[in-house]
């Protein structure tokens, strides 16, 4: 069982003529969280050009997406620095948002 | 005158007479000649007849007498039977005339024994080597009663010599057999005289030799088996080997077996009673023994426990005094006193106590003091308990409190305790106890059942206590719970973080504190602005608080750094609980900046409501000003593009794809008119 989940909040919008914007619910389940990255969901078969998260996360942590490997990465502040989480005390669920662009992967 | 005329005439008349009289005693034993003398007057004629009767019947007629006037002497000895004698004498001429004369024969027994041996004299008591020639000589005199000669339980009657049929100084020789060794014992026996003659059997002197010694150790328990060996030297060619044992002093024969110059064990299995043991072989012909002694020595257990309460209430239908009994190693009976009554007795299934260990359980049925004693008899051992069978007016009083679950929670969280006040007069009270603090929490009603309650953790963390009470029996009861600390600190900021330099901004934050009971500092720049408090409850649970300053001014050289700390809170790593936000502030706005700042842009297509939404389904971008256009662009750039193009088109929002660390690309909103 993935200790994360993704679904659906809204369909595509489309903005323009090239993208979309697609606003999905991530939940990770403390309780299975150990860390490691997150994919993303492609849209037709391409990547999002921009990914954000709100923000709902608590303090002291913050996730990042990383546009080569395409996959998400929850990071704590451990008072120095930033790293990658490997434990979260509660379970999350935040949204994101989703830029894709249509007409380059049509 | 009739005197006168009184004739008196003398007339001369003859009287016949016999006179008896004793010249001897009239009373003798056997064969004393009892003396008489007789003589008559007035008697010519005829002659005298004297008899000796014994009742009414004749036994002895004297010869005729001539009558005689001078004392005549008669001699008649006396013969059995004993008793009485009459001498009777009458004249022949007229049987009337007579006279008797009573005596009597009395009995005088005697009787002497002693051995003969080899026709000399030896004593009463003898030891004589088998074959010798020995015979009891008897002298009986004075009695006309048989003897009676027991020998080895047989009695064999001799009567006196007929005639004269009494024992008269006569010797009796009887002879006794030797031909079979042992001891003989035998009785002589007349009338009231016993004599009594030992003779003691033993063989021929011989060199024969018997050995006899323990095989181990001489000191046994019971059921031990003792075991010695035996052998034989220079035995005659018929000779037979009696084994035995004496067990406290009673001797009891093993078997008979033919002699072994080699050792050959024999043995016997130890019985009560304790004592001595005496393990012997013997040669029969040779009439040598040789013993080996030793000792029934059992070591004795025996002990007595309580094994159930010492007291119960007599209400209880199944409470009783259970007792567990061993014993091992004695014969003797164990008994059981109740107060100095007996009232149980054990004996051992065999022979004694073999390891043996039961249960016994008595119930009194009355309320009281019980003294119970077990005694093993004879061993100088004893148990004694004391327990007491309690009625039901003298219940104790008690209260109890426990936790239902956990003991250990954070602040704000419940826990939970019960109470349970039995037997008592009044109601219990829990008291929270942390130092010298003492807070009522509860009464509890003293009604016997539990009573669950919540208890709500509180400052200080560490351990705390719950007193149970009740004071007018003067119980407490206690229990330990710990309140813990679990620090959360959440900032969110109401106002953007970028933003144009030299332009006021009121810095207002929500504060969401939860599980501490420490104050929250608020720095700015480093400068303490403001401490704030928990709520009266002493600690933040869930707290949402709204915190605001005076508005400020930033420049873009300098972004302004809020800080939010958790005094003294330390998170799992040791780190302080903090929260830091950084407000930039940019420069060289557009011309329209402060247009776009103020303007609100709804997503939405025109021909299209959205319906009553059960959940987000569009997107609506919310700005605190109303933005107007007529046209809104998206861009996305990289971080090292954004700023160049914002400083140069004046794009309104900067959206990074991070909420707090280094962005990697921007989603840039911008509104006007052409791009290009």
């Amino acid at each position: 069982m993935n200790f994360y989940r993704w679904r659906i909040l809204t369909g595509p919008i489309l903005f323009g003529l090239q993208a979309v914007f697609i606003l999905r619910g991530l939940r990770i389940d403390h309780t299975l969280f150990t860390g490691g990255a997150i994919p993303v969901p492609l849209f037709r078969g391409v990547r999002p050009v921009y990914v954000a998260v709100d923000s709902a996360l608590p303090a002291g942590y913050d996730i990042q997406y990383d546009y080569d490997a395409g996959t998400l990465t929850l990071y704590r502040w451990n008072g120095t620095d930033w790293v990658p989480a490997n434990s979260i005390t509660d379970t999350l669920n935040l949204r994101v948002l989703f830029i894709y662009e249509t007409m380059r992967a049509s | 005158m009739l005197l006168e005329r009184t004739e008196y005439v003398v007339i001369a008349t003859l009287q016949p007479a016999i006179t008896l009289e004793w010249v001897s005693t009239s009373s003798d034993t056997f064969g004393t000649s009892a003396v008489f003398r007789w003589r008559t007057r007035d008697i010519s004629t005829g002659h005298i007849v004297i008899q000796i009767l014994r009742g009414n019947t004749v036994v002895y007629t004297f010869p005729n007498r001539t009558p005689n006037t001078d004392w005549v002497e008669e001699t008649w000895v006396r013969v059995p039977p004993r008793g009485s004698f009459t001498i009777y004498a009458y004249w022949s001429g007229d049987p009337t005339i007579n006279a008797s004369l009573t005596g009597s024969i009395v009995a005088n027994p005697m009787l002497s024994a002693i051995w003969y041996v080899n026709n000399a004299p030896a004593g009463t008591d003898i030891t004589v080597e088998r074959g010798t020639f020995v015979f009891a000589r008897l002298t009986l005199h004075g009695s006309d009663q048989p003897l009676f000669w027991i020998a080895s339980g047989v009695a064999v009657l001799y009567n006196p010599p007929s005639p004269p049929g009494y024992w008269d100084n006569y010797i009796l020789d009887i002879p006794v057999n030797t031909t079979i060794l042992g001891t003989y014992d035998f009785t002589a026996i007349l009338e009231n005289i016993a004599r009594y003659l030992r003779m003691v059997v033993v063989a021929d002197t011989s060199n024969a030799q018997v050995e006899v010694e323990w095989s181990g150790g001489n000191v046994f328990r019971y059921g031990q088996l003792a075991q010695a060996r035996w052998r034989t030297r220079d035995t005659d060619i018929s000779e037979q080997v009696e084994l035995f044992y004496i067990h406290n002093g009673t001797r009891h024969v093993l078997g008979t077996v033919a002699p072994s110059t080699t050792w050959q064990p024999f043995s016997w299995s130890v019985i009560p009673p304790r004592g001595s043991l005496v393990m012997g072989a013997k040669l029969l012909i040779a009439d040598r023994e040789a013993v080996v002694a030793g000792t029934i020595a059992p070591d004795v257990e025996f002990n007595v426990r309580l094994t159930s309460s010492s007291s119960f209430f007599l209400s209880d239908p199944t409470a009783q005094f259970v007792f567990n009994i061993s014993v091992n190693q004695s014969e003797h009976p164990i008994r059981v006193y109740r107060n100095g009554t007996l009232i149980q007795s054990f004996t051992p299934s065999g022979a004694w106590w073999d390891s043996q260990l039961f249960t016994w359980s008595d119930r009194p049925s009355a309320v009281g003091i019980y003294v119970y004693r077990f005694v093993l008899e004879n061993e100088n051992r004893e148990f004694s308990f004391t327990t007491q069978v309690l009625g039901d007016s003298v219940l104790s009083p008690s209260v109890e409190i426990e936790w239902v679950g956990a003991n250990t929670a954070v602040f704000g969280d419940y826990l939970y305790y019960r109470v349970r006040v039995t037997n008592s007069v009044s109601s219990a009270q829990v008291y929270y106890v942390r130092g010298s603090t003492e807070l009522l929490l509860q009464t509890v009603p003293n009604d016997g059942n539990w009573h669950t309650y919540p208890f709500r953790v509180r400052p200080p963390r560490g351990t705390f206590a719950l007193y149970a009470r009740v004071t007018a029996h003067n119980l407490l009861e206690i229990i330990e719970g710990t309140a813990q600390a679990q620090p959360r600190l959440r900032v969110e900021p109401q106002f953007p973080l970028y933003m144009p330099e030299n332009i006021p901004f009121r810095p207002e934050f929500l504060i969401f504190v939860h599980g501490s009971d420490r104050d929250v500092l608020i720095y700015e720049n480093g400068a303490l602005l403001e401490r704030l408090t928990p709520p009266n409850d002493g600690y933040w649970y869930n707290s949402s608080y709204s915190w605001y300053y005076i508005d400020r001014v930033g420049t873009a050289e300098r972004p302004i750094i809020y800080e939010f700390y958790l005094e003294n809170e330390r998170d799992a790593n040791n780190q302080p609980i903090m929260v830091r936000v950084v407000v930039n502030f940019y420069r060289e706005r557009q011309s329209d900046a402060l247009l776009l700042e103020r303007t609100e842009f709804v997503a939405l297509s025109a021909s299209e409501e959205p319906p009553e939404p059960s959940e987000d389904s569009y997107v609506r971008l919310f700005f605190v000003y109303k933005l107007y256009g007529t046209a809104v662009y998206f861009h996305v750039m990289g971080y090292s593009a954004v700023a160049s193009y914002h400083r140069r088109t004046g794009a309104s929002f900067l959206i990074s794809d991070t909420r707090r660390m280094p962005a990697r690309r921007y989603l840039v909103i911008e509104t006007g008119g052409s791009r290009e």
